[in-house]
């Protein structure tokens, strides 16, 4: 058994073939390793490549160069699709089916035996809290249930691996709360997960490992505990001693204005900038607190997002 | 990949040669089917061209009605109609039938020309109908100026021949009538006697009269009767008289009026002519009436 | 075969679903049945008529439900329905078989009840029972069902979505006009392999002439073996085609 769920080499896609399109590369050669057991959270600013990245996992569209493994078989290995998961950016379904015929359709398409496939269907329907819809037709539903009866699809078959493009987007908060509680059931029940969000705070929550996308190559790629182990340090300046500002701004990495009329300094690891604050916490303690600091996700995000904007 | 496009190339390149082959097949057997096929309009109306010819039926039927009559101011838009009609749907018979019959008078030579493209249509139903080429011959022979008695006559046996052994008096008549004329018979009564002659001697007096006019014996005996008594003396007559009795001697004929004679007759009963008695009883000259003679028992030869 | 079957039922199960198709069978019927008050203007030839407007409705009612292939296949594609299922353990061949299949047998059924509605009126308005060369007439036209929704996936595949409908409907109208082609040469072997014969399907013009059932038989095979020629074709294009 492969020790990679998705494993990609040199994954590059460019849009725009024929000759009178200008080209386009949507992702550069990827390489993405997502190991067995975690839930990996697929982070990028708008068009940085997700969308594709997860499309020519699941053999939507084809690279240009390249190759994706996927639970240890090319990605264009249909039958490796029994053991996937996957709900689409935005679902849409055939308006003018039913619910139930809809899951029943892709029950069929993934093999479920004739004997079990009800009961899954209405165990699934009952997971998303849509049991009720069961006969209702899809081209009523709101997004948001449009949202849970994706989710309903993409577990259907118990997957090894569940792909899930911006899960979140279209649920009210109760409904978020119950995709995080159902991919953390998955999670439990060993399914490997693989999303992409724009809700950080809920990566973060949900997510043991983490890679960063734009502009179609990826950042950074690891463990959440080890990319957010990047410490700086906060000094937090009182008010009234804008001098200490003056003297620490030109090391900071980042400056705020605090409501009270003090100041919030970030510093990266530094030597000599800690040596500093440590001599003047001596001398001053009750103007700074000083502390270090763990990025979030958030930050680390735009840190890692601005700092390619620089490069570009 | 590679191997998936060599597989699918292969697929197709099967499937376009089986499909050649079998359409090639379909269309030949389609063509046999209907071999008025090939004489449809190629006006590129998705094959609707039958309902087409119907709705142009349609207002061709109403622009008709709209006409006070079809003259030479009018006639070429009528025959334009047809043809519309026509090469939309080759076998149509009312219209072809109804279209000449309205042109006969206007265009008769339009009219007949439109009866002989149907008429020679290798289409099943259209080989059988008789009416058609009647109406070409009736156009020619009555229409036309002059008339046409060859080509009527022509016609009119195409349609005795079409008529399957049923046909009509008036068709008869009417091909005896333009044979006769043909041959520039002006008298009537000569005139038929002389087609009848002509195709009663192609049966050479078969009694099972595979001609293709019904009862030929007894319309010949007839004619002759009425041309004999209308033209006493004619040598033609009298010859054609002769060679009938002769013929027709042992079907109990009397030479001279050509009026059959019943068993025991030693004189015609019309004419009183002498003729050869029969159904005798050749001892006592006793009517037979079974296998031997009801009056003296001598055994019938 | 499940997945195709699967594919399949939900493509009859969008068209029979949709109230406009009953609309239109209903249509038909009253079209073909109001061709009996036609006696008088068309001097007595009704029957004929009845006959010609039949076929000729159930010719283009099989027209437009094929056609909505052509509306469909490409929503669903742009939409991402398709990517739904085509994310599921099924192949993007098996996909365009089960659409292709599905609207074939929708086609058929769609076909038949037209027909039946017709020979009933047929016996109603005549009193003539069913005549085989029309039923073989009315079956012809039904089995064309098979090449034309063929051509409508290919065309689905190969054309912008816009003007798939439109171009369908130009090639199906040719594909029965243009049989004469098939007079010349090379194009005895090209015609009906690689471009269609549709009106091979036609026995509108004769259809008092029994085609006979071989012919019948025949015609739906050729349909069928065209039909592995386009949807190879579809197979192979959908292969290299990126899915939204």
């Amino acid at each position: 058994m492969e020790d990679f769920v998705i494993r990609t080499e040199n994954l590059t896609k460019v849009y725009g073939h024929l000759f009178w399109k200008k080209k386009e590369a949507s992702l550069e050669k990827l390489n993405l390793q997502i190991p067995r057991g975690s839930v990996f959270g697929f982070l990028g600013p708008n068009g940085a490549g997700k969308t594709t990245t997860i499309r020519l996992l699941m053999d939507l569209i084809k690279p240009s160069e390249g190759q994706a493994w996927v639970l240890g078989q090319p990605a264009d290995n249909v039958k490796v699709k029994q053991r996937i998961g996957y709900l689409p950016d935005g679902p849409s379904f055939s308006t003018y089916l039913k619910a139930y015929e809809f899951l029943n359709i892709c029950a069929k398409l993934l093999k479920i035996p004739s004997s079990e496939r009800k009961k899954r269907i209405y165990e699934v329907l009952d997971i998303v809290k849509m049991t009720e819809h069961a006969n209702s037709k899809l081209g009523g539903f709101s997004r948001g249930m449009i949202q849970r009866i994706g989710i309903a699809q993409s577990i259907l078959n118990k997957p090894e691996l569940l792909i899930l493009d911006e899960p979140l987007v279209g649920l009210d908060p109760h409904g978020r709360q119950e995709l995080k509680d159902i991919i953390n059931e998955q999670k439990k029940a060993g399914t490997n997960v693989f999303f992409c969000s724009h809700i950080l705070s809920d990566v973060e929550k949900i997510c043991d490992h983490v890679g960063i996308l734009s502009r179609g190559k990826m950042l950074c790629c690891g463990a959440l505990t080890d990319l957010l182990s990047e410490t700086g340090y906060r000094l937090v300046i009182k008010a009234g001693h804008d001098d200490i500002m003056q003297k620490f701004m030109p090391e900071a990495s980042s400056s705020s204005k605090l409501s009270d009329g003090g100041w919030e300094l970030v510093f990266k690891e530094n030597v000599e900038v800690k040596k500093s604050i440590d001599e003047l916490k001596r001398e001053k303690p009750d103007a700074i607190t000083y502390h270090p600091s763990k990025e979030n996700l958030e930050d680390f995000f735009f840190r890692q997002i601005a700092s390619t904007d620089k490069r570009i | 990949m590679k191997k998936t496009v060599v597989n699918h190339i292969i697929i197709m390149a099967i499937a376009i040669v089986a499909g050649g082959m079998l359409a090639k097949t379909l269309h030949e057997k389609q063509i046999s089917t209907i071999p008025s096929k090939s004489a449809i309009s190629g006006v590129p109306i998705g094959g609707f061209h039958k309902f087409a010819s119907d709705v142009k039926w349609m207002l061709f039927i109403n622009y008709m009605g709209s006409l006070q009559t079809i003259n030479e101011d009018n006639k070429d838009e009528v025959v334009k109609r047809l043809e519309q009609i026509i090469d939309l749907n080759p076998n149509f018979e009312q219209a072809i039938h109804m279209g000449a019959m309205s042109l006969s008078n206007a265009s008769p030579d339009q009219a007949v020309e439109f009866l002989s493209r149907a008429i020679a249509s290798e289409d099943p139903t259209l080989k059988k109908n008789w009416k058609l080429p009647f109406l070409a011959g009736f156009i020619l022979m009555h229409y036309k100026q002059p008339a046409q008695y060859s080509e009527a006559a022509r016609y009119f046996r195409m349609a005795l021949e079409r008529s399957e052994g049923k046909p009509e008096d008036y068709v008869i008549n009417s091909y005896l009538r333009a044979r006769g004329n043909a041959n520039g018979i002006k008298d009537a009564r000569l005139a038929l006697l002389d087609s009848l002659v002509f195709e009663w001697k192609k049966t050479s007096g078969d009694l099972m009269e595979t001609t293709i006019i019904p009862n030929i014996t007894e319309r010949l005996l007839v004619a002759a009767q009425a041309a004999r008594d209308s033209h006493p003396g004619d040598e033609k007559v009298t010859a054609i008289v002769t060679e009938v009795s002769a013929t027709l001697g042992d079907k109990h004929i009397c030479s001279s009026c050509l009026h059959s004679y019943g068993p025991g007759d030693n004189f015609c009963a019309h004419c009183g002519n002498k003729v050869k008695p029969y159904g005798q009883c050749s001892a006592c000259k006793h009517v037979l009436k079974g296998n031997f003679c009801s009056n003296c028992g001598v055994k019938a030869k | 075969m499940n997945e195709i079957m699967a594919i399949a039922g939900s493509t009859w199960r969008r068209i029979l679903r949709m109230k406009v198709v009953y609309f239109l069978i209903v249509c038909v019927w009253i079209l073909i049945g109001s061709a009996m008050n036609y006696d008088i203007l068309s001097l007595g030839e009704e029957k004929e008529l009845m006959i010609d407007v039949s076929l000729l409705l159930n010719t283009i009612a099989i027209a437009l439900i094929v056609i909505s292939v052509t509306f469909e296949i490409p929503r669903e594609l742009h939409e991402g329905a398709a990517a739904t299922m085509l994310t599921k353990p099924l192949g993007r061949t098996q996909y365009l078989v089960g659409k292709f299949l599905g609207s074939v047998i929708t086609a058929i059924i769609i076909g038949l009840i037209i027909a039946a509605g017709f020979f009933v009126l047929f016996y109603m308005v005549f009193g003539e029972p069913l005549i085989i060369s029309l039923l073989q007439a009315h079956l012809l036209i039904i089995a064309s069902s098979i090449p034309m929704t063929a051509i409508a996936v290919l065309f689905s595949m190969i054309l912008p979505e816009m003007i798939t409908p439109i171009i369908t409907a130009i090639a199906l109208w040719f594909s029965f006009s243009t049989s004469h082609l098939a007079k010349y040469g090379f194009m005895k072997i090209i015609y009906g392999g690689v471009l269609p014969d549709l009106d091979l399907f036609n026995f509108k013009s004769a259809a008092m002439i029994t085609a006979g059932w071989s012919y019948v038989a025949m015609a739906a095979v050729w349909g069928a073996i065209f039909s592995v020629f386009a949807l190879t074709l579809s197979s192979l294009i959908f292969r290299f085609k990126d899915i939204k």
